[in-house]
């Protein structure tokens, strides 16, 4: 296989690992934002009497 | 748990900023073109590492389910959860490189004939089950004894897939790293060794950052229970 023919496979591989790495990590910030959220309303409802 | 400490996400983190680039660099402009397979051969440099390190994940959450069968500390539980989950991410890695590579190198996509992707598969399939069991089951003891059995049988098929290459009759697959060493030049090794230990520590990194949100939401849900009046 020349040089020519390799290159796009070496950067699809690469490419890939890097896109599922990226998603990864966007899907764990999506979760730790949705969790600070969370926290913020629970902080925001321990000055409240609770009913 | 919590007396098993927090796993640090600083030294993984600057490990895997060094090392992961580094690799890249080494690759591409320190090891030359291999010989039989000529410029796709960079792709081993990804392929290799990310499948030795879904090993170690599969391995430590296997390990982790192992010790939660015999501490009973949920702790375990999560540490093998997470395992599991990395490996699987690692294999998903494996699985999209492996193909890119054998169709650059042998011309097909995939190969049935081969012993050691198809072992594989079968380990990354069956590790996928293990989400499937783990959330059809309430919250629980159940739930933690039942996921860490099925973590624990599945470390046999990670010697199995690993040695398969080794034990198959096919040449297609090539070894090598063999007990004379390994069948590379030193720039190569040198390259492959540093690939493997960026990937590991970023296993490490995703591993400790995975944990630490479990953990967050496991606070969060008790506090949420304990605003509502429930017993956390």
């Amino acid at each position: 296989m020349t040089l020519r023919d390799a290159v796009p496979y070496v950067a699809a591989a690469y490419l890939a690992v890097w896109v599922v790495i990226l998603l990864y990590v966007a899907i764990i910030g999506r979760k730790l934002g949705r969790l600070e959220r969370q926290l913020d309303e629970l902080e925001g409802r321990g000055g409240e009497p609770r009913p | 748990m919590r007396a098993l400490g927090r796993p640090s996400t600083t030294v993984p983190l600057i490990l895997s900023l060094i090392l992961v680039p580094l690799m890249v660099v080494l690759a591409f402009w320190w090891t030359g073109d291999d010989v039989d397979q000529g410029f796709s051969q960079k792709i081993f440099y990804l392929h290799v590492p990310v499948a030795l390190t879904s090993y170690a994940a599969f391995g430590y959450g296997a390990f982790c389910a192992a010790m939660y069968l015999w501490r009973r500390d949920p702790e375990w539980d999560l540490r093998s959860y997470v395992g599991v989950h990395s490996g699987t991410i690692f294999g998903t890695l494996v699985l999209l490189t492996g193909p890119i590579w054998a169709k650059a190198s042998w011309g097909v996509w995939w190969n049935w004939g081969d012993r050691q992707i198809n072992v594989f598969l079968i380990l990354f399939l069956y590790y996928c089950a293990y989400f499937m069991l783990r959330f059809s089951l309430d919250e629980g003891e159940r739930r933690r004894s039942a996921s860490a059995v099925y973590a624990l049988l599945g470390v046999g098929l990670i010697p199995l897939s690993f040695l398969a290459v080794r034990i198959a009759e096919t040449l297609i697959h090539p070894t090598v790293f063999t007990s004379s060493g390994a069948a590379m030049p030193n720039t190569f090794l040198v390259t492959f060794l540093v690939g493997l230990a960026g990937m590991l520590s970023l296993m490490a990194l995703l591993m400790a950052v995975e944990l630490r949100g479990k953990r967050t939401a496991m606070r969060v849900l008790e506090l949420q229970r304990a605003a509502r009046g429930e017993d956390a």
